[in-house]
């Protein structure tokens, strides 16, 4: 009886990534580093993370505004909560730093914390990475090929984002095609020391197109393609009428191709039915940005700095500048080079831990969309909350030992706390 | 280093509006979180406080209470076996006094008896003597028929009678 349903359970594990792997596999992951730009307010370029940060500022604002909007002595249903989330940081932060330093530091270590917290568990949400704006990779080739044609620039390296999916149109927004979208990235092969002229670009360009959208095969890519190579794509261009189309440029406008001479100048490219395409997510893991990263780093640094100079003034630098000798001297400085390096340390731990883990959940949904990522989802529920954690601890013990006072200052209590037990002795008969 | 800042998409608009993301947002979150709520949590910590400081002040009130109560208690125990020793006193004094009255009466009463009782035989003795004589009068004149003087017999009789026991006894 047993053995039944350990073999009905394995079966139904099986069943059901399979299910996934039919239904539900979307196309191979574009990881890109940098946070996708949406659209540029003046100088600031709206990236998708800094979308997310947004909506996780307004969560925040919201929902705390609203939980204690009405403060009761006898607290009731949300007011519980917020109480019990503020009891437990404000405790955990009076074990570290003692009460007084508890109510200074607070406001700046809870914010840390809950905005950490609250933007790497919205990162797991369905639609983080999933829906967005679809880029046109098809059209975005072409204008480089046209902007090195016009500047009489060879390509020395290759296009940057030059891979999409193929895609059917979506009309702006959409969302990541769950199934059928296969990927095609364009390689030219070019490098400082092999360039490649706008004009064999277009050629190879050609040639990628035939072979991505129609059954045309081309004779590798290791040269140039021939003229017989370039008119074959063209025919089989020409004869499926749900393939990309070359449209013919002017004469100021455009590019000459290089195989078939001056006759053929191309002004564009239109995609009538599939497209070459990438969506860009409108929201992505606020802290999968190196930019955020580094700017809460750069907070935390000088929030302890701040608190380290206000609690002990000037003296706080003797730390770093203490020229009593020479190995207090080489302390100091090994100190104030300590100080510098948390911020990169900081930045690039959570950035590290929050990049990674969407890397991975994005490339587990792409191999096997059900059931295996979701342990890697509980797995992200534990490591968002421990990056913040961290973040938030690291920030307080920093500060702790800033605004504690210094080993020369203790030597010099003491000797104080020695004279009043002179005199106190002189007071005696 | 240029490169590096590119690939991982550095920017430093972007890395302003992130700070100043952050100290909005700390702005925001210290009006509608860290204020009231620490404010609600030291109010109520006072709160229980004071109630707490007020329940130890009650029962230290009560206990007080509860010893003066028992002070009066025993104050009033004591008042109360004073007034019974002093009652228990009194009955005795008052018992003896009743005894050594109904003593000292019955002792009155005993002489007053015996007073009565002598004054009854001394005047049985005297009415004896009286008739005695009398009757030895007319014995002795029936004797011997002589008449003496009333004077002369009266002080043979009595001489005669001192003689005899009759006058020895008075």
């Amino acid at each position: 009886m047993r053995k039944v349903y350990i073999a009905g359970g394995v079966i139904a594990v099986l069943g059901w990534v399979a299910l996934g792997l039919i239904v539900a596999r979307g196309p191979q992951p574009e990881i890109i580093v940098p946070a996708e730009i949406i659209t540029k307010l003046g100088p600031l370029n709206v990236s998708n993370t800094l979308i997310s940060a947004w909506a996780a500022m307004i969560i925040l604002a919201v929902v705390t505004f609203l939980g204690t909007r009405a403060m009761k002595l006898i607290p009731r249903g949300a007011q519980n909560f917020f109480e019990s989330a503020v009891e437990f940081l404000v405790g955990q932060m009076e074990d570290i730093a003692g009460q007084r330093n508890t109510r200074i530091f607070f406001p700046v270590i809870a914010t840390f914390f809950l905005f950490i917290l609250l933007s790497n568990w919205m990162g797991l949400l369905p639609f983080f990475n999933a829906i967005g704006k679809t880029e046109d990779i098809g059209h975005h080739i072409f204008h480089e090929i046209e902007e090195h044609e016009s500047d009489h620039k060879d390509f020395t390296e290759e296009i940057g984002h030059a891979s999409g999916w193929l895609m059917n149109n979506t009309g702006g927004i959409g969302l990541v095609p769950p199934r059928g979208a296969s990927n095609a990235e364009f390689e030219m092969g070019a490098s400082e020391a092999s360039p490649v002229s706008p004009a064999e670009a277009l050629d190879r360009y050609v040639v990628f197109l035939a072979e991505t959208f129609t059954d045309f095969e081309g004779n590798g890519h290791d040269e140039a393609p021939s003229a017989e190579t370039l008119a074959g794509a063209r025919a089989a261009l020409a004869a499926d009428p749900d393939a990309p189309r070359l449209l013919a440029g002017d004469g100021g406008h455009g590019v000459a191709s290089a195989a078939l001479g001056e006759e053929l100048v191309v002004g564009g490219v239109e995609f009538p039915g599939k497209k070459l395409a990438l969506i860009i997510p409108l929201f992505r893991s606020v802290y999968s940005d190196v930019n955020n990263t580094i700017a809460l780093a750069l907070i935390s640094f000088a929030m302890v700095e701040f608190w380290g100079l206000r609690a002990l003034g000037l003296g706080y630098l003797r730390k770093f500048f203490n020229f009593s000798g020479v190995i207090p001297a080489f302390v100091g400085i090994l100190e104030l080079l300590s100080e510098f390096i948390r911020i990169i340390s900081f930045a690039f731990r959570l950035f590290g831990n929050i990049f990674a883990g969407e890397v991975l959940i994005l490339m587990l949904t792409f191999l096997l969309p059900f059931l295996i990522v979701d342990i890697i989802y509980g797995l992200e529920l534990f490591v968002g909350f421990i990056q913040a954690a961290v973040f938030a601890l690291l920030t307080l013990v920093f500060a702790v030992m800033a605004v504690e006072h210094h080993d020369e200052e203790d030597e010099g209590h003491e000797g104080e706390a020695g004279h009043e037990t002179e005199s106190r002795g002189s007071v005696g008969p | 280093m240029g490169e590096a800042f590119t690939a991982l998409g550095i920017n430093l608009p972007q890395l302003i509006a992130q700070v100043a993301n952050f100290v909005v947002l700390l702005l925001i979150l210290r009006f509608t979180l860290y204020k009231p709520v620490l404010r609600m949590l030291d109010a109520r910590r006072a709160r229980i406080a004071e109630g707490l400081g007020a329940a130890e002040e009650a029962r230290a009130e009560a206990s007080d209470a509860q010893a003066r109560i028992q002070a009066q208690l025993d104050e009033a125990r004591g008042q109360g076996q004073e007034i019974v020793a002093n009652a228990q006193q009194v009955a005795a004094r008052l018992q003896e006094e009743a005894r050594a009255q109904a003593e000292r009466d019955r002792e009155a009463a005993a002489d007053r008896s015996r007073q009565e009782i002598q004054l009854e035989r001394d005047r049985a003795i005297a009415d004896l003597r009286a008739e005695f004589a009398e009757i030895t009068v007319t014995a002795a004149e029936r004797v011997i028929r002589q008449s003496l003087d009333g004077e002369a017999h009266q002080r043979i009789i009595e001489e005669t009678l001192a003689e005899s026991e009759l006058g020895e006894r008075s």
